[in-house]
């Protein structure tokens, strides 16, 4: 559709000329005057214009910061929670030897962007803020504790992750009091702390941590994946304890500190064990 | 809402969320489209010479105080591009994403054409370098994101107002 066209009137024109002369001379005047004038008019005219978009880009960034923020802060927290550990247990390390490394990793904060759809939540998707090197079974937690592991990585910054409810998974764990090493499955919505014999010293209120002795198997090399899932990550709180007559382990229910059902943001725990610091191949 | 509030809010919005959130994010090789010029060839299909004059000078002057050497150079770029845009006023066959993408890169064109030619003074490698690998690049893509937010201008009823 063609529309009649408007002869230029005046008032075009002398606003164009005021226009044209204003600007040559603004081009005209020296350097040093035309900083001072962009000086004096900027703080006039375009402070207030950065200020309202500097102000969005921090609303922007806040985000990210926010994610990197926590993730020092649960590193920190691991760190004290890993080093007590240590303290705690150098007797009896100094007798048998340290088959376990603490947690000495870095964490990368990552949003969950979605869970896979069913009865019951097992993945979650995550995306990282960076590119990382994913590798399959790094442990993943949430500001509370432990939450699970990659399953599959789709590219640098994507992956899934298999929660700890997820049915089959059993995790290597320690109760942080006593040492006592255990294995944590899900069973039917509860956890169960397993392999733990029924003279053994566990009361409801101990702190369950990892044990840094991992479950999973390497397929192609049969042996755990070296410091893949490090000492002292949280998991949970023994809920119940009972020693029944006719089994040789205790039955204990465990209250997992995570929650599954919402997370905003969770952490890849990127561990830097050297080889060998998992000790010992453990078959249980 | 008057037609003039409405022209205002999309033409300032256009320029300076595009600049400034969204260009950063669609950038290309370090091409970007340049919005604040989209935003300068809405308001002058939309009112014409003289508002595309006074608001090409207006924005060129706020992007020459954020870098004031060759103070006034952007407002006298835009405000001629101004001019010309709103010229086409009228002349237009609207509704065809092809026009509104070839006035888009055009005005993108003469706009980094004129100033690329002061800027450079005279000179073969500041002028013919930034022209090939910044300039038609950047037009071409301008055009590309101007198709939209013309559409969406249009569809506002912004560009088929009584003249």
């Amino acid at each position: 559709m063609f529309r009649n066209s408007q002869p230029s009137s005046h008032f075009e024109t002398l606003v164009l000329a005021v226009c044209i002369t204003l600007s040559v001379v603004l081009l005209a005047l020296p350097d040093s005057v035309q900083i001072m004038v962009a000086d004096r008019l900027g703080a006039v005219i375009t402070a207030p214009y950065w200020s309202v978009r500097n102000f969005g880009e921090d609303i922007f960034r806040v985000r990210q910061e926010n994610a990197r923020l926590q993730a020092r802060i649960v590193q920190l927290e691991l760190l004290e929670a890993t080093a007590g550990l240590s303290r705690h247990d150098s007797v009896r390390l100094a007798r048998h030897g340290d088959p376990t490394s603490p947690y000495r990793g870095e964490m990368v904060p990552c949003e969950v962007l979605a869970r896979e759809s069913g009865r019951f939540v097992t993945k979650i998707k995550i995306k990282s803020l960076e590119p990382v090197i994913w590798r399959p079974h790094q442990p993943v937690i949430s500001p509370l504790g432990y939450l699970g592991s990659i399953v599959q990585v789709i590219d640098g910054q994507h992956a899934w992750v298999e929660l700890l409810t997820a049915p089959g998974v059993a995790l290597g764990v320690e109760i942080e009091r006593t040492g006592l090493l255990g294995v944590l499955r899900p069973r039917a919505g509860k956890f169960l702390l397993e392999m733990i014999g029924r003279d053994e010293d566990v009361v409801p209120g101990d702190r369950i941590v990892t044990s840094g002795i991992a479950e999973i198997r390497d397929e192609r090399t049969g042996r755990p994946p070296e410091g893949l899932v490090p000492r002292g990550l949280p998991v949970g709180v023994v809920e119940a304890v009972a020693s029944p007559t006719d089994k040789i382990f205790k039955e204990i229910h465990v209250r997992v500190l995570t929650s599954f059902k919402y997370n905003d943001a969770v952490f890849v725990v990127q561990t830097s064990v050297t080889s060998g610091a998992t000790g010992p191949e453990v078959d249980r | 809402m008057s037609e003039f509030v409405r022209t205002t809010m999309i033409w300032v919005t256009i320029a300076f969320l595009g600049d400034a959130f969204v260009a950063p994010a669609i950038t290309v090789w370090e091409i970007t489209p340049n919005f604040s010029l989209i935003a300068l060839v809405v308001l002058a299909l939309a009112r014409g010479s003289a508002a595309g004059c006074l608001g090409g000078f207006v924005l060129g002057l706020v992007q020459d105080l954020a870098s004031p050497h060759l103070l006034g150079l952007r407002a006298l770029c835009k405000t001629l591009i101004g001019f010309l845009a709103g010229r086409l006023r009228g002349h237009l066959v609207y509704g065809l994403p092809i026009v509104e993408g070839l006035v888009v890169a055009s005005a993108a064109l003469v706009h980094d054409l004129l100033f690329l030619l002061v800027q450079s003074r005279l000179s073969d490698d500041a002028f013919l370098g930034p022209l090939i690998t910044h300039a038609l690049p950047g037009a071409i893509y301008s055009g590309l994101v101007g198709i939209p937010l013309i559409r969406l201008a249009d569809l506002l009823g912004i560009l088929r107002q009584e003249q």
